[in-house]
């Protein structure tokens, strides 16, 4: 993404258009104003979606889960190129200035039903971008957890910071409101960074959450590799 | 995005319209050939508007360099949407389209809010050029909350307190990045 403002358009908000979502009650469908097929899904849905996943997968179904968010990321990104920047823009996405980028990713989230997302850049010098995501659809489903539950989402943003920035980028949440978080927060870094990252965290004791200040700050080497302060017990589990 | 309208035939489902919603309808139907009135002078004015606005802002603020032809050419672009807006007398396509998402992306890009808003008014001063006074009364509380939106300090603010379109809504909610 290009950091310059030569590429600032003032448009009308594509997603927020009247025709976004259409319903076709003919043919039974609903379709975005570039043609995609889209349908709602209900928690019931996602809810059974997620204890299938562990009753087939057992503990692994937080990998599978956050392979299905990347997988999803990754073709949401290309659909987000082509609203964006091919068809609103007549551009690709590296063309635009990240500060539009953001702000229509913002707007996408909000008008499917993603949540409401904040794209924090104050340590993307260091190779770290933070996304906050309020009212996330996992979070909402799962009502509490000894450890975060918004994999899917974690892979979701992975897949399109790749996407966006051209480089192998993960995600890993780092609060959740399943553990009293107002809102999920998530680190976006280097796949292989993210995933040292990960194997830390593994080593936590049981029914322990690490803060996401603390997780940041090992990330930014401000406290020593392995060190693991500013938990916080917790009594539910999920 | 839903309108009072549609609202009004949401809620009313498979009962009669009372008689506050029928007032409602009565009163705005009877404004309708003006809106439309309205909305086939600007259109006819729509090939020169980018033009005429950019000579106008390059006139008024000569030292300011954002303004550009296509710059221009989108600020002009933005009267579409008002004039929708003004047609089916609905200020959240207003701040739905234009100002949620304008203020998300000037703070996004720290953009001048001022110069856009300034822009806006140049806009607005090159379109009533070529309409009547009642013309005028039916799309200026339009121009007025998408400015007040973006630039909140600015001297619609009085204006828009007491030419808002009858219906009222919510406040908006921001996108913010």
């Amino acid at each position: 993404m290009s950091t310059g403002e030569a590429s600032f358009r003032l448009r009308p908000g594509f997603y927020s258009r009247p025709d976004f979502f259409v319903t076709d009650i003919v043919k039974g469908t609903t379709r975005t104003a570039t043609g995609t097929r889209v349908c709602a899904l209900t928690n019931d849905f996602l809810i059974g979606f997620r204890d299938a996943l562990i009753y087939e997968t057992g503990k692994s179904y937080r990998k599978v889960m956050k392979r299905c968010g990347r997988r999803w990321g990754e073709q949401f990104a290309k659909r987000f190129e082509k609203e964006i920047g091919n068809y609103l823009f007549k551009a690709s996405l590296s063309e635009l200035s990240a500060g539009t980028v953001h702000t229509y990713l913002a707007e996408a989230f909000n008008y499917h039903g993603y949540g409401l997302l904040k794209i924090n850049l104050t340590y993307l010098e260091q190779g770290i971008i933070v996304a906050e995501l309020a009212h996330s659809m996992m979070p909402s489903i799962v009502s509490s957890s000894d450890r975060p539950v918004d994999m899917l989402m974690a892979g979701f943003l992975g897949a399109i910071f790749s996407y966006l920035s051209g480089q192998d980028l993960d995600a890993i949440q780092t609060a959740c409101p399943t553990q009293g978080a107002e809102s999920s927060l998530f680190v976006i870094a280097a796949s292989p960074w993210i995933a040292e990252t990960e194997t830390w965290l593994l080593k936590a004791p049981p029914h322990t959450v690490v803060a996401h200040e603390t997780i940041l700050k090992r990330m930014l080497g401000e406290t020593l590799p392995g060190e693991l302060t500013g938990s916080a017990p917790v009594e539910a589990t999920s | 995005m839903k309108t009072w309208l549609s609202d009004i035939i949401h809620q009313a489902n498979e009962r009669y319209f009372t008689p506050e919603e029928m007032a409602r309808m009565q009163e705005y139907f009877s404004t309708m050939p003006l809106r439309l009135q309205t909305a086939s002078a600007i259109e006819r004015a729509d090939p020169v508007l980018g033009r005429e606005v950019l000579a106008e802002l390059k006139k008024q603020y000569p030292d300011r360099q954002l303004y550009s032809r296509p710059f221009a050419n989108d600020i002009a672009a933005l009267v579409p949407v008002l004039v929708h807006a003004m047609l089916a007398d609905e200020v959240q396509f207003v701040r739905r389209r234009l100002v949620d998402h304008f203020q998300a992306m000037m703070t996004n890009l720290e953009m001048p809010m001022t110069e856009v808003a300034d822009a806006i008014r140049v806009l607005r001063e090159v379109i009533f050029r070529r309409l009547s006074a009642a013309q005028t009364s039916v799309i200026e509380p339009f121009f007025n909350a998408l400015l007040v939106g973006i630039d909140p300090n600015g001297p619609e603010k009085l204006a828009a307190s007491s030419s808002e379109p009858a219906h009222e809504d919510s406040p908006p909610e921001v996108a913010t990045v």
